[in-house]
This record gives C-alpha cells, structure tokens and sequence, in this order.
C-alpha cells in the first residue's frame, strides 16, 4: 500500500459509501469522489497504457488536461472510450474498463514496444512502411490502426437521447475558480443576465483544492457562500459540468453540458448530455491555468503527478498519493504541496528545488536547492528517485509518490480561437492571452495572475468593466481578508540534462525529449511540422500540458526563443465533444424534418409506396393486389392514363405567387422566352436561366389578374428559385414593384389526365370546361361541388394526354381526391404515381432535372426558339451568346430505342460510334433517363449526344462501362407518343 | 347543390395526442393544434411597409382581424372570426391601394404552445432570445424551430404560437413534444 483515503478531510461525503469497478474489480468510493481520486484512494495506481509502448500510466493531473488515466465506460450503446478518469464523476456502480492494453492492465503484451522503443522514435511510421506501395493501404494501415490507438467506440445505437439549445446573455463567464465567481458576484448583483459555466462536477475551481481561508473562512465554504447566493439570482444560470469548448463568429459559443452521465439510471425523458449554443454580449474567460509537468527521465511513472494535483487530491479528496512524498520544481508550487501535506500528516520526503537559491520554507521537509531529479525507477509504481546535485554525486531517495511542477501555462485556448496567437511573458515563463477584443477578456490566471487575492480582484475588475459597458451599475463586492500564497517566481527548466530513461514530453502520444531533437535534425523545427512529425500536442488532450514543454525544448534546440518558436493553432473543440452531442436530437426518426404533402394520408388510403424526394414523400405508386413487382404497377398506372384517366399528386411542386404592377414585366427578365403579353387566364410553359446562360429550372405560370402570376418550379429548386426571385427583386432590380409569396402549402394539387379526364373533372367543376370554354394552356379560378370549395384549374399536361391540374386549399385536398375517385370510377379512373409520371414524360420527351443538369442550354434541348430575340435583356441573356454555347458539336436532347426491342440500357450509359472501341477518348454523348415504355412495348431512352438533332435515324452503341454491355441503339426525336401534340387540344 | 360535401381534413389530424414524457405530477406543457381558421398574407408595396394601421383599418368591413408582423411590410391577418368563406376577391380590392394578399389559410398552421417552462422548451429550437424583456407579449418573429421555418408570436407571459407550413405541421409537432418530454407534456388537437 502507498496512496490510501486519509481518515479526514476534503469535500467528500463519507457517509455516502458508493460501489464501483475497474476492470471487473469492485472497489468502494464517495459521494464527492471522481474516479482518479477513489482508484487512488484504493492505491491503484496503474489506470492506463501509454499510447505507442504500452507503458503503465498513473493519473498525472486531477482536472481536464489529464492525458493518461483515459478509461472505456457503459456498455453496448452507451460505450464510451477514453474518458478521463479525473473528471468522470464516481457514482454508484460505475462500471470502467481500462483502455490499450491486453490481456490486463498489469500484464500487457503490447508493453514489448517498449523494448523496441530505440527503433520507434519520431517519423518511424513514415520511414518503414514506405514500399512495397501495395502494401499501404491493405497491410500497413490496418496493422498499424489495430496496433495503436485509445478506445474503440461502440458499433451499436446510442440509446440515450441528446438535445440542443440556444441561450443569451449580457455575459458569459467561462470557469467558477475565484476570478469567475467574483465576476459572477459583482454582474449578477448588477442585474445583468450571467451565465457561468464550469467544466468540473462542482464550482469552485482551485477553491475546492486550498487550504486558504478568505475573510476567516476556509476558500471551498466562501466558495459555496457564493455559489449559494448566485444559484438565489433569478438573472444567473450557473452550468456545472459544462465545457465552453468553443468561441465562433462575434460572441456565439459553444458549451457541452453533461447533463447525466453521472447518473447510474439516465432518465429517458432527459438527455444525458446537451449542446448549448451561448450568444452573450460580454465574455470572461477565468478558465484558469494548468500545472506543466517537468521533463526528466522516468517522469511517466505511476506515482509521479503534478503538484497541485497532489495538493488536490489531499484537499479536496482527501487522498493521500503515498506514504513518502517528494516534490521537485522550479516555482512555489512544490512548497504550497509540501505544506498542505504537511498538515494532513503526509511524510515529505525532500523538496528538490532546481532554482540555485533556497526557498525559506518553513516546514519539515528537507530542501535541496539547485537540485534536478535525473531519473526515477520501480516497476509499475515509483519506488526511489535519483537526484542530481551541482557538484556531489548523485542522491537516491525511496519515495512512493512525487509532485513535480514545471510552472503554470494559462488556458488560453478559447480566447485564440479566432486566429489572435498568445503572447509570450519572460517573466512567468508562458504564454499569455492576447488583448482583449470584441467584448471577450481573460480573468485570473488564465491571464498570469496567480493569487487568491488576485483573482477574485481580477474577476471584480473585469465584470466591472464589462457590465458597466451594457449600462449597468455594479457594486465592487467586499470579500474581506485573502490569505495569498507566494506567486510562482519560476525559473524555466524546459528538460532535465542528463536524464536517464525516457523523458516524456507528451505523455499520451509517448512523445520524449529525444523525438523533438530528430524532428527538428530532420527538418521539422517549425512548430507546426514538429507537430505532425512528432504527434507531440495531437490527440484527446490536444497538448494542454505538452505544448508549452515543447516549445521551451525546440527553443533549446533551436537556439530561439519560446516567442520565436510561436505556438501551434488553436481551434474548436478544447476538450472532445461527443457526436451524440453535435447532432442532439436530430438522429432517427429526427434527423431531417419530414414533409407531407396535403394529399398523404388520401394516397396511403390508396395503398401508394412512397419515396424519399428530399424531405417530401411522394406516392411512387400504387400496387393492386396480385401485383408483385413495381413494373406491373407502373405499367397498369400508364396504360391507364393513356387510355382511359389518371390522378396523380402533384402538390410537391413549388408554387409561387407574384404580385405587384411590375410582375409581367419582371417575368419577363426572368424567364428567356416572352412572358409580358401572357393574358390573362392562360399558362405558359417557361425557361429560366442562369447568369452563365445554362439552364435553371422550368415549369407553367399562369396569369391570374393584370398583376398577379401564379409559377410553378420543379419540387427540387422551390426554395431555390424563390431565392433567386427575391435576389433578382432585391438587388438587381429593387425599384420594381413586384412581390412573392410561397404557395407550395397553401394548395393540394392534383393532375388529372387521360382521354376521360374532362368527363371526370365536368362532374366536378362547376364552370364549363369543354375545350372551346377551357382550352389548352387555359388557367382561372372555378369553383368545385355547387360552389363549396374555390379552386383554381390549369389545363397544362406533363403527361402527353388531355391533362388538368387542379389545385385546391390543401385542406380539402384529401376530400377533393375522394370525389375524383368517386365520379371517376365509371371511367376507370387510377391512382398514380411519381413513377407512372417519369415514364410517360420521357415518353412524351419533357425534361426533368436529369436532362436539366446544369450543363445544358436551351438549345441543347430543343429550346432554341423559345429564347427571346426581342427582349431587351433576360437573365442569362448575354452569356448565352459565348461561343462555346453556341457550338454546333454540343449535345443535343434525343430519343433512343433499342433496335432489338428486348435490349435495355440504363441512365448514365454513354454512346458511341458504331465500330468505335469504347474508350471516353470516343464519346458521343450520354443517356440521361430510361424507361420501359408500356405504350410502346420496349424499352426507350432520352440522352444528349454531339449534334444530335442531326443524326436522327442513326445506329449507335450505348456503352455502359459498369456493367461491360454494349447495346446497339437509334437516335430518334425525343417524342415517342403523339408527337404532333394531337391529344393536347382535344 | 353537389350531392357530395367536400369536408375540410385538418393538417395535424393523424397528429399524436395524449400526455408524454415525465409522468410524475401534473404535466408543465400544454400543446394545442389552433383551429384553422383564416389567414391572409399581407406584403406591402416597398416603402409603405409601416402601414398596418391602414391595413387593419382597410379589413375592418370584413371582421376582426389580428396582424402579426412577418418582416418589413409583411404581416399575417388572423380572425377566428371570419368565416373562410371570405370574398378574397373583396379584400384584394380594399387592399389595393395599401397591399397585396395572398390566401394562407390551408398553407399556414398554426399551433399553440403553454406552460411555466415554455421558453426552455422552445429554446431547444429557436435562437432568438425569448427573455421577457426581450420578447414581449404580442411581440412576433420569423426565425426557425431547428430545421424548420417557423413564425413566432408570443400570447401570454408563458404563451407562444408558432406558424408552420402545413407540410411540416406534423414533424414540428412532433418535434415540441420530443423537446418537451422533461417537463411532462399534454398534446390535443382543441383548446
């Protein structure tokens, strides 16, 4: 036994015992407890393997930055790898598993890597595992993944649920240490809304870990005193257990609450963690500092932490982390330690102090000032330590437990975000925040201020100064006396010369002392480069205490100064954040919005299967009994339309109201074809381009009234094309009097189309709607069953047949669609669907979204004509004269049809020259929809090929290079049925 | 007279009802499908975008309308009063000279939100600062609820209706009822 519970003290509750286990092993803790401090509590000190040799780790920190006691917790869907220990609240029946290690965490094959250590420095990877190239991705990688690595994530669902939110507030104050409450204090008794968050279980910051008393009271119970009147204040949130991991565009930050992962039972109708999204108008980062470990040989072993860890886990939890303590550092930190364990009855064996001049210490610990420890050895614990002094020979002390501190680096990582660097201070031996800017400011020692007194000043100071900028009037707060600890007064000890063993740098990517010399030998000195060469600062812990360790060391090597060196970037995420979090509760049945069109539930009533058409279903088609494949469905749903009369939903597509005294005339530069003298009461098909001349998207606008246009869009490009029409108004042409509104919702519409659908719509409509009243591309208000419902009804067809849409208010949809069906039945009226509608188009040679791709012109499509030569301008118009627009060579929309009807082809499939091998080099063009044609009994294409127009009748190859076929084609026009538009003006 | 009544199907009729989430006490949020009575879009002709006194005034000879601000110059009329037979045309034509309307009745839903913790709630989804000062009782926004297009009204002190595309009404339904899962809440589609 060497770390063990101490019989008083700390903020635990011991009379609150709780069950836990390690690996299998059950072990006891307490209320108050994190699972670093009760594993130590119970002397286990080995809580993981190092990354690349497998060595045994103890807990080197007692906060975030901890890269070594990374630990696996929960099971199936609730795994979750690498959790630090030191912020993972004990719990009753916390089940934990060690991480990188097999068979156990005591005995560890993988620990052979240690001994091939000398072969595996920095860049080994790159250097071995270069040839043969074959062998890359198929043998190296996967060994080298299954070799290295922390814990592996679950490949089963997460059962709990997680959840975003929005919050704002005059201010944001990031850490509940001394500097943050006391801003929390002097804004919240101002009035100003103030969130505070803190990354830890409990408020308090290093308060909970002192042993100084403020205004008589120890710093924990003044702590509380505070946390106790800011949780009274209506206008401050406090957030525990909330990182604040990211500062975004003007003062939006992110937070990661956890909400109950400490909890052994989640409650289902919680989430276990929530994403906070914090717009606040003033920010203070009081995220404090944290403690660098010092580089000397054999400083990773188990027992070896840094010194205000030691300190912590004395006072706040009332841990002992050996019988025989030694403290080695190059500040005052080790004498605060030295003291604190002092009073608990800790033995302390010496104080190896590196600064040449002796501390006045006035406890009982022995002193050796101008002194290094050089080495450490024991095996999975520390057992003796071997210390350097100036000139005498080297000293063995027995110990079971050192504290080192190297100095204290500010938590800076926030407020460098958004591209500001550090700076660098001689005097503290870090870098500090930069200067303040839009409204965000560092507090306390995450600015370099080191004492108690300090910060709680600071963080008065910075609240003042920030509220009062909003207006408020604050009050400085009275804290009375501060008991103060001695500042720092470092001297920087970047690497202990004459180490013996490894001496690590970064601990959890097993970067040492020697790795950063060969990167910067081998031409990776830039801080930067010596990053990716060496990992030193990657991984879960980003280098929180490695960074600054580095730089100091590379400015050794280097012969330039830490400022010279510079840091590496800093972004998003400062401590990891889970993807349970970033995506909350857009997951499942959540993760995109569904949307129904108002004539669902009529065709689910029909019996349709549906599909996905970005966030819309639509009814594909409606399967009868007996039918066994979609192709007997569509078939039967074609036939009809073509033979006798069809419904189909057709309510998805965009639908936009223009209105005002200038929406002709603003149609008109909208669309490249003419849509100023359009009367009143008819539909026009029209084209709309892009600025470069392509094609945008098309679709029929009726003209309601002399000022008012109904448009229809492609279901796809609704939002787009609305978006391009308030773009056009707004700041092309914002003088003109024009206006839009989406109607998309507003209307159910419902194609009918076939022979019959006139006989069925007359049973219906209460207008008269022969072809004489109501001819083609006809369009105007009627009103439906004796007046009931008002409707609007267009004569237009995708479908190649006598066709109507009718649109009707989307409540009365379903109703409306009803009816149809009822007075439709003796013309043998069908459903059908999206699928239904995709053959005959292409049957009929109407283009979609796959002929409109984006890299075709009007003309491409058979549309030369329709673009206006009177307009004066149009969207679109001049580019549309470039040359390579122009090109007679381009592709040209045509028809294909196998030449044995038995062949298919599908989309995609390229043509070729009949005789020419298949190669790209000999591409003539390519198909963009197929379909079997049920009218015409085979199968039949649309495809763009070089001048196509010109090559009707030709023998082609359709080579689909995925499937290795070729199938031997004519080019024909796009028109397979009714070509001479016979069946529209019936 | 048709031998057929065409029958109007409301949006969030296949919506689920009922109490969800914590079961314990007396659920803390009430949320209720609105009736879905008339509503017009309201745009005016640029620079009379501060018009909505003329406006209301202008449908007065139609009923009670409520306007709610949708954007500058923009507003949505509401009356629980009028019946949806409304001559549109009629009010086009009073409105001519002030603005232009556009019939949402069926392409707009409404929905109704209650309860102490409602603006908690709607904070899992809405990112504009609904502080009491900040978003007063009768005060209006467009802005979102997660993905969707939402416009928001708050009625009372703890009170807020949202106006949805109907296509989405369901998903957005069920959406507040996931956010709303930790306070216990009530569904119905009648107040």
């Amino acid at each position: 036994m060497t770390a063990y519970r101490l019989k008083s003290g700390g903020l635990i509750d011991r009379d609150k015992p709780l069950s836990f286990t390690i690996d299998g092993i059950p072990l006891k803790g307490f209320a108050g407890d994190t699972l670093a401090s009760a594993l130590l509590a119970n002397d286990k000190l080995v809580m993981g393997r190092s990354f690349k040799y497998h060595r045994p780790r103890g807990v080197l920190t007692a906060g975030a930055a901890e890269p070594n006691a990374l630990v696996t917790l929960g099971h199936d869907g609730r795994t979750e790898p690498n959790c630090r220990a030191t912020m993972v609240e004990l719990h009753d029946g916390l089940d934990a598993v060690s991480q990188n290690r097999w068979p156990s965490l005591r005995f560890d094959i993988g620990a052979v890597n240690s001994l091939l250590s000398p072969l595996l420095g920095a860049g080994f990877y790159y250097k071995t595992f270069m040839w043969p190239a074959a062998f890359w991705e198929k043998i190296y990688e996967p060994l080298i993944r299954r070799a290295a690595g922390l814990g592996r994530a679950s490949h089963e669902a997460d059962p709990d649920r997680y959840e975003k939110r929005w919050a704002h507030c005059d201010l944001l104050i990031v850490g509940a240490g001394p500097t943050g409450l006391a801003a929390a204090i002097t804004a919240g008794r101002a009035g100003a809304r103030v969130i505070i968050a803190d990354e830890h279980t409990q408020p308090g910051g290093s308060m909970l870990s002192e042993t100084l008393e403020i205004n008589g009271i120890p710093a924990a119970a003044f702590a509380d005193g505070l946390i106790s009147e800011l949780r009274s204040m209506e206008n401050v949130t406090i957030l525990p257990r909330t990182t604040v991991f990211g500062w975004y565009d003007d003062r939006m930050f992110g937070a990661v609450e956890q909400v109950q992962k400490h909890l052994a039972d989640p409650d289902p109708n919680k989430p276990v963690e929530r994403l906070w999204r914090i717009a606040a108008r003033r920010c203070i980062v009081a995220a404090g500092s944290e403690e660098r470990p010092l580089v000397f040989g054999g400083n990773d072993r188990p027992g070896v932490m840094t010194a205000s860890a030691v300190r912590t886990y004395a006072n706040r939890f009332g841990v002992a982390p050996g019988k025989k303590v030694a403290l080695f550092g190059n500040n005052a930190s080790v004498y605060r330690t030295a003291r604190d364990l002092e009073k608990h009855g800790i033995d302390v064996a010496a104080i190896i102090d590196s600064r040449p001049d002796a501390f006045a210490y006035d406890g009982k610990a022995r002193v050796i000032s101008g002194a290094e420890v050089i080495a450490t050895d024991g095996s999975q614990r520390l057992k003796r330590l071997t210390v350097r002094h100036g000139n005498t020979d080297d000293e063995t002390i027995n110990v079971d437990a050192l504290g080192m501190s190297g100095g204290w680096s500010p938590t800076v990582s926030l407020v460098c975000q958004r591209g500001d660097k550090p700076v660098w201070s001689d005097a503290h031996a870090a870098f500090l925040p930069p200067p303040a800017r839009d409204g965000m400011v560092t507090g306390g020692s995450a600015a370099g201020i080191w004492t108690l007194s300090g910060c709680l000043q600071d963080g008065t100071n910075q609240a003042m100064d920030a509220v009062s900028d909003l207006g408020f009037k604050p009050k400085p707060p009275e804290f009375g006396t501060v008991e103060d600890d001695p500042a720092p007064a470092i001297t920087p000890l970047w690497y202990v010369a004459g180490s013996k063993g490894k001496a690590f740098v970064d601990f959890q990517n097993d970067v040492h002392a020697e790795d950063l010399g060969l990167a910067v030998k081998e031409g990776y000195g830039n801080v930067e480069h010596t990053k990716r060469y060496t990992t030193t600062g990657m991984a879960t812990d980003q280098g929180k205490l490695s960074n600054v360790n580095a730089i100091g060391i590379l400015s050794e090597v280097r012969g330039a100064s830490p400022p010279e060196i510079g840091t590496t970037t800093y972004r998003p995420f400062y401590t990891p954040v889970s993807f349970g979090a970033l995506a909350g509760a857009h997951r499942g049945k959540h993760f995109q919005p569904t949307r129904l069109s108002p004539l669902h539930a009529w065709a689910h009533k029909q019996g349709a299967e549906f599909v996905d058409v970005g966030q819309w279903y639509r009814s594909a088609w409606f399967p009868k009994a007996g039918e066994t494949h979609w192709r007997q469905s569509v078939d039967r749903e074609v036939l009809a339309v073509r033979n006798r009369v069809g419904i189909c939903d057709v309510s998805t597509l965009g639908k936009i109201e223009i209105t005002g005294s200038d929406a002709a005339a603003f149609l008109n530069r909208i669309y490249c074809n003419g849509f100023a003298k359009l009367p009143v009461g008819k539909a026009r098909y029209g084209l709309m381009l892009r600025e470069d001349g392509f094609v945008y998207d098309d679709g029929t606008t009726s003209r309601l009234g002399e000022n008012r246009f109904f448009m229809t869009t492609t279901t796809a490009l609704a939002a787009g094309v609305l978006s391009h029409l308030e773009f056009c108004q707004q700041v092309l042409w914002p003088d003109m009097d024009v206006r839009f509104t989406t109607q998309t919702d507003q209307w159910a519409q419902i194609a009918i189309a076939g022979p019959y659908a006139r006989d069925v719509l007359e049973r219906v409509v209460d207008d008269g709607i022969s072809n004489d009243a109501f001819p083609f591309m006809a369009a105007g208000a009627v009103t439906l069953a004796g007046g009931q419902v008002h409707a609007r009804l267009f004569r237009i067809s995708f479908s190649g047949e006598l066709a109507y849409e009718l649109a009707v208010p989307a409540t009365y949809g379903g109703a409306v669609a009803d009816l149809l069906m009822d007075v439709g039945k003796e013309f043998g009226i069908t459903p059908y669907g999206t699928e239904a509608m995709g053959v005959m188009r292409i049957e009929k040679g109407h283009v979609t979204h796959a002929e409109i791709n984006g890299t075709v012109v009007p003309d491409d499509l058979r549309m030369g004509r329709m673009v206006s030569q009177k307009k004066d301008d149009f969207i679109g118009r001049a580019m549309l004269k470039r040359d390579g627009l122009t090109d007679p060579n381009r592709p040209k929309l045509v028809g294909l049809m196998p030449i044995d009807i038995a062949d298919t082809f599908k989309n995609g499939s390229h043509i070729l020259n009949k005789g020419d091998a298949p190669s790209m080099a000999a591409d003539q063009g390519y198909v963009t929809s197929t379909c079997f044609s049920p009218t015409l009994g085979h199968g039949i294409g649309l495809a763009l090929v070089k001048r196509g127009t010109e090559r009707y009748g030709e023998d082609i190859i359709v080579w689909d290079a995925l499937r290795d076929t070729q199938t031997r084609a004519v080019i024909s026009a796009p028109v397979f049925v009714d070509p001479a538009n016979e069946k529209l003006h019936v | 007279m048709s031998e057929y009544d065409l029958i109007p199907t409301p949006a969030l009729i296949t919506a689920p009802t009922g109490r969800f989430g914590k079961s314990d006490g007396a659920p803390e949020i009430s949320l209720i499908a609105c009736p879905e009575t008339v509503l017009l879009q309201i745009i005016t002709a640029s620079g009379r975008d501060k018009e909505d006194k003329a406006v209301l005034d202008a449908l007065e000879s139609f009923g009670s309308f409520e306007l709610r601000n949708a954007g500058p110059g923009q507003w949505f009329a509401l009356s629980d009063a009028v019946p949806k037979t409304l001559d549109l045309t009629a009010v086009e034509t009073a409105l001519a000279s002030i603005a232009d309307v556009v019939d949402q009745s069926s392409g707009r839903i409404r929905i109704a939100i209650e309860g102490r913790p409602v603006r908690d709630l709607l904070s899992k989804g809405i990112p504009i600062d609904l502080h009491t000062n900040e978003f007063t009782v009768g005060e209006t926004a467009t802005t979102l609820c997660g993905h969707l297009n939402v416009h928001l009204t708050r009625t009372a002190t703890n009170r807020y209706e949202i106006i949805v595309l109907r296509s989405y009404a369901l998903t957005l339904w069920e959406s507040l009822i996931e956010m709303g899962l930790e306070y216990g809440i009530d569904s119905k589609l009648q107040d």
